[in-house]
């Protein structure tokens, strides 16, 4: 018998040799035949190797390292919103208050925005209650929507979203919001800062702390210390790796507190007192 | 695949379209290494055996795969690719040959990074290279070129007027057998380099001088495999042609794929023998196998290079329509990088 061919081997490593009468000739073959029996192993190796490919567990660690990879697509992404017409959005809507036995605090939704991909929504609100007109993002990832710019060129405004994805937009500010263009700026650069756990075989503390990114971002940290609590000094030290770049905008973020300022090479830049007990989200928009 | 990859492909910026295309992403990908692994491929990892090394050296290979750089579009990298196969609008494709096109993709990018990381330039042997040249070119050893030829001979100083030129050179198998028991009886790389000679010189049946290159790839296989800590390098299986300078390799390839494609591929092509679609697979599959032979001295059989390039072409079909087009270039190929190489 001349060898098998691939496809024939491949079927009957496979128990699927439609015509069953070629099966005791191949089994023949291959029990004198070493290459057709080395090229059968290694089929059922590779097949074994598939099958416990398809089946394999996906990690805590695996989960990272696509975040790390999705978060470098989007830095620095500017997201255009469309307009909801008006028989798509939800119209006057009331929000929930935050628990029972309280009142129901009323607010109007001014317009609605959306993008397809990623898939994010932006409401446009106003609290009749709080006197307050905000900016509502929605979207499956809090990265999206937490510590990212909300802008509208044409009249130069940008807000800065809060860990729950919502800007305070200071009343009349807005105009006629259905004729605006609006878009998300995602961050270019991200670090996040978490409170040192007390470890007593640890107790030193530093002042300053470098922070860097793989494309070469870097930016030095100062705490200096005051009554309140501790200010918080940010110098941007190279971009790109690049010591020589036109300004940024640093952002600092903790649940209670937005400030955003911008940056030249170099500048020391001072920002509000921080609560030491706090994570702290720095970003950079270019 | 395919399925995860169309969607993929329309939404890039949906987690929910994103998060399942990573994970088959990874998922094909340890299948890729251990698949390599066990064709008696070495991979760049601490333990062979070990599924976390495997695992971290996927998330190098789609680090480099999926990554955005930059200024330019998300996964710069998978979206080029389709395109240049004339994919723009993945619904003009059927998921089938999405799949198989990413399958292609990841098995020809996981080489591809398995190559250049095992050919970063290592400091300590960059080292020990310099020093050598050092050594050889002192007072006690001549160096001299063949008119027309690019090699260069290295001997003592005191034999120019006694090589024995008639002889057969030495093998590079017995010049490491050579390097081996003159690095057990020295101390020095001076001492190590004379040693080599004095033993060349009571060899009478061969010459008593050396291909420079090959006298530099022995020591330097020798010595390293005795500093060697980290497990998983092998310089006691370096070949000359691995020890030439990797930018010296990758520029022989290169320049090889590039004539390949101008010439054996054009005329197939213009022959009607194949598509131009299939002769750019055909000069990825060619490029694969450069890559594997400069790399580990052997390759896997032709037609797994095929398969890999295209697996959605069935083996029957390979043998009747593609097996003397497919095999030429690689014949080609290697006979077209060897020439390079030699220059």
């Amino acid at each position: 018998m001349v060898h098998p061919t691939k496809d024939e081997l491949n079927l009957f490593v496979g128990n699927k040799l439609a015509d069953g009468e070629r099966v005791r000739p191949i089994e023949a073959h291959i029990a004198e035949c070493e290459f057709c029996r080395e090229y059968c192993d290694l089929y059922r190796q590779e097949q074994a190797l598939r099958s416990e490919a398809d089946v394999m567990e996906i990690t805590d660690a695996d989960r990272l390292i696509a975040n790390r990879i999705y978060n470098q697509a989007m830095a620095g992404r500017v997201i255009s919103l469309n307009m909801m017409s008006s028989a798509q959005s939800l119209g006057q809507t009331l929000m929930a208050a935050d628990g029972t036995g309280k009142t129901i605090r009323p607010a109007t939704n001014l317009a609605t925005l959306y993008s397809e991909d990623p898939e994010m929504v932006l409401r446009v609100m106003r609290d009749f209650e709080e006197d307050i007109d905000y900016l509502q993002l929605i979207g499956a990832d809090p990265e999206l929507t937490a510590h990212v710019l909300i802008q509208i060129p044409e009249i130069k405004r940008e807000y800065l979203t809060n860990d729950f994805g919502r800007a305070i937009v200071p009343r009349g500010e807005l105009g006629d919001v259905e004729t605006l263009h609006w878009e998300i700026k995602m961050p270019d650069v991200r670090f996040d800062l978490r409170p040192v756990v007390y470890d007593p075989e640890h107790v030193e503390s530093v002042r300053e702390v470098t922070l860097e990114t793989e494309q070469h971002d870097r930016i030095l940290v100062t705490f200096a210390s005051k009554t309140a609590g501790k200010q918080i000094l940010i110098r941007v030290l190279e971009l790109d790796g690049q010591t020589d770049f036109d300004s940024v905008r640093v952002s600092i973020s903790q649940e209670q507190l937005q400030e955003m300022k911008n940056a030249t090479p170099n500048q020391i830049v001072p920002f509000a007192i921080i609560d030491p007990n706090q994570g702290i989200n720095i970003r950079l928009y270019r | 695949m395919g399925e995860t990859v169309s969607h993929f492909l329309r939404a890039p910026l949906d987690r929910r379209c994103f998060d399942p295309f990573f994970c088959e992403c990874l998922r094909q990908t340890i299948y890729c290494l251990n698949s390599l692994r066990a064709r008696g491929h070495r991979l760049p990892v601490v333990g062979e055996t070990n599924a976390a090394s495997i695992r971290d050296l996927a998330y190098g290979i789609l680090g480099s795969l999926l990554r955005t750089e930059r200024g330019k579009k998300p996964y710069h990298v998978v979206f080029d690719y389709f395109s240049g196969k004339g994919i723009t609008d993945p619904r003009d494709t059927t998921t089938e040959r999405l799949g198989n096109l990413m399958m292609a993709l990841l098995w020809s990018h996981s080489r591809k990074e398995i190559h250049r990381i095992k050919t970063q330039e290592d400091p300590q042997k960059a080292n020990l290279k310099r020093q050598l040249g050092v050594a050889l070119d002192g007072l006690n050893y001549k160096t001299e070129t063949i008119p027309g030829s690019s090699i260069e001979y290295v001997y003592l100083a005191c034999n120019s007027d006694n090589l024995r030129l008639d002889c057969p050179m030495l093998s590079y198998e017995g010049l490491q057998r050579l390097a081996e028991s003159a690095h057990l009886e020295t101390r020095s790389r001076s001492q190590f380099c004379a040693a080599i000679f004095a033993e060349l010189d009571s060899m009478t049946e061969v010459q008593n001088r050396l291909r420079r290159h090959e006298l530099v790839s022995a020591v330097v296989s020798v010595v390293l495999r005795y500093m060697d800590t980290d497990g998983f390098q092998t310089p006691a299986q370096s070949t000359p042609e691995g020890d030439f300078d990797a930018a010296t390799i990758n520029q022989a390839r290169e320049e090889t794929i590039g004539w390949l494609t101008e010439t054996v591929i054009r005329e197939f092509v213009e022959k009607r023998r194949i598509t131009r679609e299939i002769g750019d697979r055909f000069v990825l599959a060619a490029d694969q196998y450069l890559i594997d032979l400069s790399m580990h001295g052997n390759t896997d059989p032709i037609p797994q290079y095929f398969r890999e390039g295209m697996p959605e072409c069935e083996h029957t079909k390979y043998l009747e329509t593609y097996k003397y087009v497919f095999e030429t270039v690689i014949s080609r190929a290697v006979e077209e990088f060897r020439r390079r190489l030699q220059d």
